[in-house]
């Protein structure tokens, strides 16, 4: 009964079927993919198989070793270097997120020129250096090397020092800038110990660790060498378990771990030392003090103490017997405490406990005897005015971010508009970089040579070697490269103090310098080599090299009382700007796992906060998220507020890190910078920028916000989360 | 049809596996750990972890196979405590995830390691559910890396996509790596040769990984220490990753003046589910 | 009446009919296009013989794939490897293939090879174990020694597929080659 008409549709049925079925199967179909081969494979290819190199991390100055993962050439994860003397295979959060400054998309991959409208036109490195050499070689010619300024970090490296070859046959001027320098620890340092560099501190061998300030498990100097250190403190094996203090006004992410948490008044830290060391003379009796001491003047009783710090004698008095009974005692000073007005004193008579006590020598030992010299405010004042009065020809900014990470009441950004020629040296379109005329496009550390002494160091000499680990991404130089070549391409003298080809040439020679002048005689490519595997060269300090704590100290004199920068009664609140362990000054912000990150006490990931105490908050009616101003004599920002337990009612804490005007995708925009708020203050003794002694005024602007915060409960509502039985 | 569902009855029996070839383990020593969270950016650069964004991350749907979770005490400023715990899949060898799954996508395997299988799930999201610990993700979108950041991601980790669910493998490439490397030379694996990254990254030594099964390994060593304990032990979950209990002692009570520790507010909290529920539940 | 029903629900049968016919023809389709219309014999950018070099020289695999006993990928061999024999053979030396090799060497380039055996996503297949193992490389590539140009095994689209791997765990007793994690991560 099929007629012809049917048959026609069933065939079409099933033609339209097989049709269909051949194009699924070619939709389907998987994309070839190409194999491409190597054209002559480099020394160490292999596919499908790791090759690991030892290298310097410098994602912070601390200066850890690290090794890097590397598969068919490209880099692809970073672990610690167990070989390295400060980071013994650890790493942090922000040295763990180096490589997305590696491959990220807002590198920049050419050299940059401003056309002078705010934006910038991709260059070469020929048009680059050809419009910066012939002024340098004019300044040259004319000895107006002057006119030149180079803004720079503080590192112990064969970069810096390239730099400061080409500063002094230029007859530059130099600012060694940052925010949060030692430079308060290292004149303490010095006029406690007679130290020239930076203490050596033993936390591991100690029993009992008192730190006013000093976040050293979060964001101060050397938190991976220190965390290393903790550990063994904390549970070391021998038995003994160590007990930690931390007094500041912030629970920091060393105060969420101590023992003991004492928010102390800002600015009283010293006057609470004092009070302690005094206290701890009463108890040995006078013998007791440092030949030299003559006792200790105008030292406050730990009642008077109390008061003054706003804590409850009880607790000082328990402390003062700990550290007269601690047998390894050791005490820390830095972070906020280094960063008064009156900061050395202060930190000079937290370290008068170490020599009281006997740490000194046991728990503080000598370190290498040389540290940068940073710069103080004045010096910088010093720049801002004659760049005012155009006596300022060419501003090399050298991989530092001043307009971001430094208040901007110092007038920076005047200073660099006013100056004729800005060139910045820098991986990234900083919010500096952005300001300049010229962006010379460097490395990531990945890519190129150098090599870092750590400060924070070891007690032994320790040089870690930074070595590429990969090829270039980009059309990039390195920093030590861009001032070979400019060297180079001025002629006279710069050329004669910087006679090498490139980075690896310039950082080879200097080992190589370094090691004669050592009277290492060894086989220098055999020993170099070995290094290049080891990631770090480690030596004992040799006589000369080390510091030596002096026979005689001068005793501490009571602290002036703390100043700060705004009256009480208009600005109520200390502004206590920290660093998170990821973000710290800036660098993180550019990083997407680090803004990912959420803050480790908070939770709080993307964005800026205001920590206020809940009693505080109670009293100006703010839950988490209203959004405040919080203004200083200087500027204000807008921010939400988050209750926060840690924190005192006075005192209001913001992180660093995040306001960035440029620097990416990640950073740009995001968040506001608490140290654009600060005013001009300098500690007193040795004219550091005191960036925690500013008030502020909180108003509520009416606006409200949702925090991008972790989600979960922060109580443990008796579910023993913790462990059996308790709820700490 | 009945000898499927006698399968299926079988494997799904608590304790399928009477004993692992290797029992993998971790000790987290919450006394060491200081919730720098190194580990948190380790895990995410090893696995492939992607960034989801701030506004996803507002919705909860950030990827962290492990985390550091916060949870401060009952008192207040000045004698506030914040106390870190990191969390990660907790490898439960009698695990809630393994009975729910309809479509076996996570099982346990020979090793005591709690497998997700990405080309067996479908999504249903039911092992989230069940997942007292709430450490699976799913992944809502296929995310992307921004031109060159994908240059960085792990060969040996797959890239997962729209509509599987994910959480920490205890690192099972580099556990992979070492069982081949140990096979080349008919060895077992060697305590310590396989770390995943969380704990090769950890500043501290906070975590510890190893073979529970070898008696000497530095894991089994912290399993017999007397802070050893288990999170949420009450569901006799049976987890391989074993807390050693911080050891700070309770604040002090104060002597003078107006701050007042709060330690009888500490323990008012109800216990909800005290050691002999648990029992009288097994 | 009930003739009329029938009536009445041709239109609906006839049309159950084309779609079910339809269905089977996609299937044959699909199958047709699996069997023949397939990438798995994929054009080369350099027409190199497997023939002539495994086959008739007898060069062994490793000796260009050399990763494979070490490493999870047996990788190509650069093009520097390549030459390195090819100069010395001046008697293929103008052949137009060999011709193409030096352009590559020349211009200093890598050889954009066409994958023929891709691992699926969710898979990790490693060649070290397997080598390690004993088995031949033909036992999955095929007889490549007789391939002019390099083909897929297509034997109804049933090799290199999950059920054959496990077929073979299971057969040789591969140490944990039944486990879901040994492969899939």
């Amino acid at each position: 009964m099929l007629s012809r008409r049917d048959i026609f549709k069933y065939l079409a049925g099933g033609g339209v079927g097989v049709g269909t079925g051949l194009l699924l199967g070619e939709v389907n179909q998987r994309p070839l993919e190409t194999l491409l081969s190597t054209h002559i494979p480099p020394e160490d290819f292999s596919p499908g198989m790791d090759t690991w190199y030892n290298t310097l991390c410098r994602m912070c100055q601390a200066g850890c070793g690290i090794s890097v993962r590397v598969r068919e050439g490209r880099a692809k994860k970073i672990e610690g270097n167990p070989n390295h003397p400060v980071s013994r295979g650890g790493t942090c959060a922000l040295g763990q997120a180096g490589l997305n400054a590696l491959y990220n998309p807002d590198r920049l991959r050419s050299p940059m020129r401003s056309d002078g409208e705010g934006g910038f036109v991709e260059s070469s490195w020929d048009e680059a250096l050809d419009a910066i050499a012939p002024r340098l070689g004019a300044m040259q010619s004319a000895g107006m090397g002057g006119r030149t300024w180079i803004l720079t970090g503080g590192l112990l490296s064969s970069g810096e020092e390239a730099l400061d070859k080409f500063r002094e046959a230029l007859g530059a001027n130099v600012l060694r800038l940052g925010l949060d320098t030692p430079a308060t620890e290292l004149a303490a340092a010095k006029a406690m110990y007679g130290f020239s560099g930076f203490p050596h501190y033993d936390i591991a061998k100690a029993d009992l660790v008192v730190s006013f300030g000093a976040d050293f498990l979060g964001a101060w100097r050397s938190p991976v060498g220190y965390a290393k250190a903790y550990g063994e403190f904390r549970q070391g094996g021998d038995g003994h378990r160590g007990y930690l203090v931390q007094v500041e006004p912030r629970m920091s992410l060393t105060g969420a771990n101590a023992d003991e948490w004492l928010p102390a008044r800002p600015g009283t830290e010293g006057t609470l030392a004092l009070a302690l060391a005094a206290d701890l003379l009463g108890r040995r009796g006078p013998d007791a003090a440092p030949a030299g001491w003559e006792g200790l003047a105008g030292a406050p009783s730990l009642e008077e103490a109390a008061a003054l710090a706003d804590l409850p004698a009880g607790r000082l008095h328990a402390l003062a017997e700990r550290l007269a009974a601690a047998k390894t005692p050791l005490v820390l000073g830095g972070g906020a405490a280094g960063a008064g007005a009156n900061a050395t004193e202060a930190l000079t008579c937290v370290a008068s406990l170490n020599r009281i006590l006997g740490a000194a020598g046991t728990t503080v030992r000598p370190n290498l005897a040389h540290a940068p010299r940073y710069s103080t405010l004045s010096e910088i004042e010093e720049f801002v005015a004659k760049a005012a009065n155009g006596e300022v020809s060419l501003v090399i900014v050298a991989g530092v971010d001043p307009l971001h990470d430094l208040p901007d009441s110092l007038g920076l950004r005047g200073a660099l508009d006013r100056a004729e020629l800005v060139v910045a040296l820098d991986s990234f379109p900083s919010d500096t970089a952005s300001e300049s005329d010229w962006i010379l496009a460097a490395d990531t550390f990945f890519e190129t040579w150098d090599d870092d002494i750590s400060l924070p160091g070891s007690g032994r000499l320790s040089v870690t070697l930074q070595q590429p680990v990969q090829k270039r991404l980009y059309d990039t130089l390195s920093v030590t490269d861009i001032v070979l070549q400019l060297a180079q391409r001025s002629g006279g003298a710069l050329a004669e103090a910087l006679p090498y080809e490139d980075a690896e040439a310039y950082t080879r020679s200097e080992w190589a310098t370094a090691w004669a002048n050592l009277g290492i005689q060894d086989d220098f490519e055999a020993g170099f080599r070995q290094v290049q595997q080891q990631g770090v060269w480690v030596a004992d300090l040799a006589e000369g090299m080390a510091d030596q704590f002096s026979a005689e100290a001068t005793a501490p004199a009571a602290p002036s009382e703390a100043q700060f920068a705004g009256d009480a009664s208009e600005y109520p609140f200390v502004l206590h700007p920290f660093q998170t362990p990821g973000l710290r000054e800036g660098k993180g912000a550019r990083l997407p796992w680090i803004q990912e990150l959420p803050d480790p006490q908070t939770g709080v990931a993307y964005g800026s906060w205001v920590e206020v105490n809940p009693a505080t908050a109670d009293e100006l009616d703010l839950k988490d998220g209203d959004v405040v101003e919080v203004s200083s004599q200087t500027g204000s920002v807008t921010s939400p507020v988050l209750r926060y337990p840690g924190v005192r009612p006075d005192v209001i804490a913001m992180p660093l890190g995040q306001g960035h005007q440029a620097n990416g995708r990640y950073a740009q925009g995001r968040g506001v910078n608490p140290a654009s708020l600060l005013a001009a203050l300098s500690d007193g003794s040795t004219g550091a920028l005191a960036w925690a002694a500013t008030r502020v005024a909180l108003r509520k602007t009416g606006e409200r916000v949702r925090l991008t915060k972790t989600s979960g409960e922060s109580r443990t509502l008796g579910r023993q989360i913790l462990g059996p039985d308790d709820e700490h | 049809m009945s000898t499927i569902r006698d399968k299926l009855r079988e494997y799904r029996t608590a304790g399928y596996y009477t004993e692992f070839e290797y029992h993998w383990t971790m000790a987290v020593d919450l006394d060491r750990c200081t919730g720098c969270e190194a580990c948190v950016v380790a895990c995410q650069a090893e696995n492939n972890l992607p960034i989801v964004g701030e506004k996803r991350m507002r919705q909860g749907r950030e990827m962290k196979w492990i985390r550091i979770e916060r949870y401060w005490d009952d008192s207040e400023y000045p004698n506030a405590r914040l106390n870190f715990i990191p969390m990660l899949c907790q490898h439960c060898d009698e695990a809630p995830c393994e009975i729910a799954c309809p479509v076996f996508a996570t099982y346990h395997n020979q090793d005591g390691l709690n497998a997700q299988v990405y080309n067996r799930c479908i999504g249903t999201r039911t092992c989230a559910v069940y997942c007292p610990y709430e450490v699976r993700f799913f992944n809502w979108f296929t995310y992307t890396w921004d031109e060159p950041l994908e240059q960085q991601l792990n060969p040996d980790v797959t890239v997962r996509e729209k509509g599987v669910m994910e959480k920490c493998t205890f690192c099972v490439q580099r556990i992979n790596r070492a069982k081949d490397l140990a096979r080349d030379e008919d060895r077992r694996v060697a305590d310590g040769e396989a770390q995943p990254a969380c704990a090769q990254a950890c500043p501290t030594d906070a975590i510890v990984f190893g073979d529970r099964n070898d008696t000497d390994s530095a894991v089994s060593r912290k399993l017999e220490d007397p802070r050893a304990y288990e999170v949420l032990k009450e569901l006799n979950t049976h987890p391989s990753v074993v807390y050693l209990k911080n050891a700070r002692a309770p604040l002090a009570g104060e002597e003078d003046d107006g701050h007042h520790g709060d330690e009888s507010e500490s323990h008012a909290s109800p216990v909800m589910w005290p050691d002999e529920s648990s029992e009288a539940v097994a | 009446m009930s003739i009329g029903v029938f009536e009445a629900a041709r239109p609906v049968i006839k049309g159950l009919i084309i779609a079910v016919l339809a269905i089977i023809g996609a299937y044959i389709g699909h199958w047709v296009h699996g069997a023949t219309l397939n990438d798995y014999t994929p054009v080369q950018p350099i027409e190199f013989s497997h023939e002539v070099h495994a086959g008739e020289n007898e060069i062994p695999c490793e000796y260009c794939h050399s990763w494979a006993g070490r490493s999870a990928t047996a990788g190509v061999p650069s093009v520097e490897t390549c030459v390195g024999c090819h100069k010395g053979l001046t008697e293929v030396r103008d052949k137009p293939d060999v011709v193409k090799l030096f352009d590559y060497w020349e211009r200093g380039e890598g050889i954009p090879w066409v994958k023929v055996h891709d691992t699926p996503d969710f898979v990790h297949f490693r060649h070290k174990p397997h080598i390690r193992g004993g088995v031949e490389c033909q036992t999955c590539h095929g007889p490549v020694e007789e391939m002019a140009r390099v083909t897929r095994r297509v034997d109804l689209n049933e090799n290199l597929r999950m059920p054959w791997c496990i077929d073979c765990h299971t057969e040789e007793d591969v140490a944990n080659g039944r486990d879901c994690l040994t492969c899939h991560y």
